[in-house]
């Protein structure tokens, strides 16, 4: 698994709880999440990463919860799940642009009447 | 009377030859004509078959590659469709593979094939490799190679790259001379071996491009640029302020774990990591990771197993997370670019990440070449292009690992990649007939044995080029 999913997508951020939680939690509020979801409320639609909001889904909910019902698996994702959330969505930074550098030019297999491979 | 029949008929064979040395002489004088039209008007249009089947009619300018002439026009028409179109690709593949040796005017065809299927690495591979064609190669295939590569750069933003190849002698058009001029206008750049372009000389440019209205923006940029006549050598540029990071690893200082996870985090999201992941920032991610699982990891984990029930012994689940760690900081490393010796002074586990890493590199290079191997010993051909992607994926390979891992994995890997290259160059030269694949092969070769000093493989392949 990629580094950046195995972060945005552990199911302890997915479910917003914190590794210390106990199995009733986690079923508790995946259930709860679940009922959000179906009735498309805006507070249930993302969560909180330590690398900023994700889109939560529910099957994204419902995998979560599978692999937190494996102790092996759970085990793991505790271990990856040792970042706060972050409080407010960060920015990314600006990409470095070089002082005098020409436009950017998308076009330029069109310059010649080609589609952009 | 008979007489009179005679000088008639010889009078009319003199009449005959002239009128048709005229007409060829004609003909070839309208060539160019012929493929201004085919290019501009049914390549444009997308017509791939009528493009390569009129592409037959300009011999002359095909001179040295017939066949990939038209294959190169059906190319064409194949990349300015609208969407890729699978079957006419097949058809072009097909038209190509018929023939015995590949071409530069095919090879060429063959990139815009490639790029049409989207495979846009293997695409400038490829032009690259008929940018750099040895033996005599139809100048208009070196010229779309060029345009291709620059319109490449270009829309990458890879400007020095517009102006080194933009006004290169073999390969240059109108369209990349205007690129490259207007990109050094913008950038206060001098040409190599070219003037700084006047106004009026950009204008003239741009009026001879391609595809005009997509340059408007860059030529007006252009000439609002003041020209610069005398370069002077550019000051540093300015330390960048630090913005608001991201994730900021120094917030979790008391806690080992949530450190190095914060520090990988980082780094793992960031873009452009082989700009800024510098040896020091590998060095103290690796340090972080190591004070991680010298510390609180085992105890936590043990704590943890207990709770939670789990078969797993700690000392095992500690050891396969350091694994899983070790193969992010390796595959950090190659993203990075990260010399192979910088990760290995780390010591802990960045040693063992560049164990990981020298193991992944070696053994890829490995695989491609015994593949080659194999396939040489069976004699087993592919058509033209393939051979050149093949031999294309075990040099950007080879070279990958070469960078990375030093003169120490390049003399590892040199001996098994040497013996089984310089055997399949030399199938390909001697039963294939193949000179324009397996000449550039010999020279590598060479020039590799040169770095690493094989005096053996050195002789041997100073004899197979030739010096």
């Amino acid at each position: 698994m990629e580094p950046e999913r195995r972060i945005a997508d552990n199911p302890f951020y997915v479910l917003g709880l914190r590794p210390t939680a106990s199995r009733v939690d986690v079923e508790r509020e995946g259930q709860k999440l679940l009922g959000m979801l179906e009735l498309k409320l805006k507070s249930a639609a993302s969560y909180m990463t330590p690398l900023g909001p994700r889109p939560r889904t529910a099957d994204k909910v419902r995998s979560a919860m599978a692999e937190l019902r494996s102790p092996d698996k759970r085990l793991v994702h505790e271990f990856w799940a040792a970042l706060p959330p972050a409080p407010e969505p960060p920015k990314p930074p600006p990409p470095a642009v070089p002082e005098h550098d020409p436009i950017a030019l998308p076009e330029a297999f069109a310059v010649h009447g080609w589609r952009r491979p | 009377m008979t007489e009179v029949l005679a000088t008639s008929i010889v009078g009319a064979l003199i009449i005959g030859l002239a009128v048709a040395a005229w007409v060829l002489l004609l003909l070839s004088m309208l060539e160019p004509i012929g493929w201004w039209t085919i290019r501009g008007g049914l390549a444009r249009a997308g017509l791939v078959k009528l493009s390569a089947y009129a592409a037959g009619l300009c011999r002359g300018i095909f001179e040295h590659d017939r066949g990939g002439g038209r294959v190169l026009a059906g190319a064409l028409a194949l990349a300015s469709r609208a969407a890729h179109d699978e079957d006419a690709a097949t058809w072009l593949e097909g038209q190509l593979g018929e023939r015995s040796a590949l071409g530069a005017a095919g090879l060429v065809a063959a990139g815009l094939i490639a790029a049409s299927r989207g495979q846009r690495d293997g695409a400038r591979d490829m032009m690259t490799a008929a940018v750099h064609w040895e033996t005599a190669a139809p100048p208009v295939a070196r010229v779309i190679a060029g345009e291709w590569l620059v319109a490449d750069a270009a829309e990458r933003g890879d400007w020095p790259t517009v102006m080194r190849l933009g006004v290169r002698d073999g390969i240059a058009s109108p369209t990349t001379r205007f690129l490259a001029f207007a990109a050094a206008r913008v950038r206060r750049e001098p040409l190599i071996d070219e003037p700084s372009a006047t106004d009026v000389g950009l204008r003239w440019l741009w009026w001879r491009s391609r595809g005009r209205k997509h340059l408007r923006a860059l030529l007006g940029q252009a000439l609002v640029t003041p020209r610069v006549l005398h370069f002077r050598k550019p000051p540093p540029p300015p330390p960048a302020e630090a913005g608001p990071p991201v994730l900021d690893p120094a917030a979790f200082a008391g806690d080992p774990l949530a450190h190095a996870q914060a520090l990988h985090a980082l780094w793992s999201t960031t873009p452009e990591l082989e700009k800024q992941w510098t040896p020091t920032r590998a060095a103290e991610l690796c340090k972080a990771w190591d004070a991680a699982f010298a510390g609180p990891v085992l105890t936590r984990l043990t704590e943890r197993c207990r709770a939670l029930a789990v078969q797993t012994k700690p000392e095992v689940a500690a050891a396969q997370l350091r694994h899983t760690v070790g193969e992010e900081l390796a595959a950090l490393a190659a993203r990075a670019q990260l010399p192979l010796p910088a990760l290995q002074e780390c010591g802990g586990i960045g040693a063992e990440a560049a164990m990981l890493l020298r193991g992944e590199l070696i053994l890829g290079v490995e695989k491609l070449s015994q593949a080659l191997r194999v396939r040489t010993k069976d004699k087993r051909a592919l058509a033209s292009v393939d051979e050149l992607r093949e031999w294309n994926a075990l040099k950007r390979a080879y070279e990958r690992a070469a960078l990375l891992g030093g003169l120490e994995v390049r003399r590892v890997m040199f001996p098994d990649v040497h013996l089984n290259v310089c055997n399949y160059a030399v199938w390909l030269w001697n039963d294939r007939k193949e000179f324009g694949i397996s000449g550039p092969l010999f020279r590598w070769l060479l020039a590799e044995a040169e770095a690493v000093g094989d005096e053996e493989a050195i002789a041997l392949q100073r004899k197979n080029v030739g010096k």
